[in-house]
């Protein structure tokens, strides 16, 4: 017998009517109660002992700036260009810490280091 | 009762274990909400896109900045509120689970899905210290529900042995049944009905089955609620 193909060949039964003790016991179930208050910190703050992280998708449903950076608005005049490059992780940590912290786009710090030499 | 379906591991059958519950419980006669924290929102999709008269009510656009706020706005209305959460360890997951009144872990029978798993369950042993700080009879179940299993009769896996020996020999909660690998179950979320709307569809498989199955996991987890039901009345008592 297949485990995943279970065809039937007579499917046309209607549902069968669960038996009255589970659907009294559904009944008996309370509306759910008020959670008590825990502070997200609290919680945050155990969750990254075990490697849990921020993730907010806000950026994703509401189109809004990821937070420390700040959006790209509107179609850059010049032409562009893709630069890919492989960099030792310190100096990847180290970028885009500036790029966090300046809320500059990536081609922006790039640009504002350069305007500094 | 909140109960929040978590496994950091993707694909390990959350939102197949939340839709299932949830409209059988609805089917039941139960006020059932879905929180569709998955930023996929299949269970959102299932909703809106379909045809089923489900009385489950879904919402989605959570994030961990508004979930406390959109579940405290949902939780007095109904009996159950799920939280369907993404396969990622984020803050989003873990705020959730400190919310729970139960967290199902739906595990497959791999090695990877089990050490994910793990963390889950650390996650919740630890937030529920958390939260009987401010109330000391709070507490967080977690079950593990063992996912996309043989139908019964058939073969079972060495690996499925093996986990279910290992879950017995650490005495960690589990549901006795488990979510059968079902042809209805894919049906619902590919045409997006619940398991009674799915009659005299022939891709729906053994349709019996899969609702003797579901049966038997609704009648866990309704025993678990009311376990959690008289533990705080006789709390409230004492």
């Amino acid at each position: 017998m297949s485990n995943f193909l279970d065809l039937d060949e007579s499917n046309n039964e209607p549902a069968p009517a669960p038996p009255p003790d589970l659907r009294t016991l559904v009944a008996s179930v309370p509306v759910s109660k008020p959670r008590p208050y825990l502070n997200p910190q609290v919680s945050d703050k155990l969750a990254a002992q075990h490697g849990f992280a921020s993730r907010d998708h806000s950026d994703r449903f509401l189109g809004g700036a990821l937070p420390g950076r700040r959006a790209v608005r509107g179609a850059i005049a010049e032409e562009t260009k893709q630069l890919s490059i492989r960099m030792p992780l310190s100096l990847y940590t180290e970028f885009l810490s500036f790029a966090d912290e300046k809320k500059l786009t990536y081609s922006e710090a790039i640009k504002a280091l350069l305007d500094r030499r | 009762m909140v109960i929040a379906v978590s496994n950091p591991k993707g694909g390990s059958g959350k939102s197949t274990t939340t839709l299932v519950l949830a409209t059988h419980l609805a089917h039941l006669g139960a006020t059932v909400c879905v929180i569709d924290a998955d930023p996929n929102r299949p269970i959102q999709d299932w909703k809106l896109k379909g045809k089923s008269v489900s009385t489950i009510s879904v919402i989605a656009d959570v994030n961990e900045s508004n979930f406390f706020d959109i579940l405290d706005e949902q939780i007095s209305h109904f009996q159950f509120v799920f939280v369907d959460l993404e396969g990622t360890a984020s803050f989003l997951v873990s705020r959730a689970i400190s919310a729970a009144n139960l967290v199902i872990v739906p595990v497959q029978a791999s090695a990877i899905d089990v050490r994910q798993a793990s963390k889950a369950i650390k996650i919740v042993q630890d937030e529920e210290k958390a939260v009987r700080r401010f109330d000391a009879s709070r507490s967080i179940k977690f079950r593990i529900l063992m996912t996309r299993t043989p139908a019964p009769g058939a073969p079972v896996s060495l690996s499925q042995k093996e986990l279910e020996r290992d879950l017995r020999e650490a005495g960690i909660p589990r549901f006795q049944n488990t979510l059968v690998e079902r042809q209805a179950f894919k049906a619902m979320f590919n045409l997006r009905l619940t398991l009674q709307e799915l009659v005299g569809d022939r891709r729906a498989g053994n349709l019996s089955a899969a609702y003797e199955n579901v049966e038997a996991l609704a009648l866990e987890l309704v025993n678990i609620s009311s376990e959690e039901l008289r533990q705080n009345e006789q709390l409230s008592r004492s």
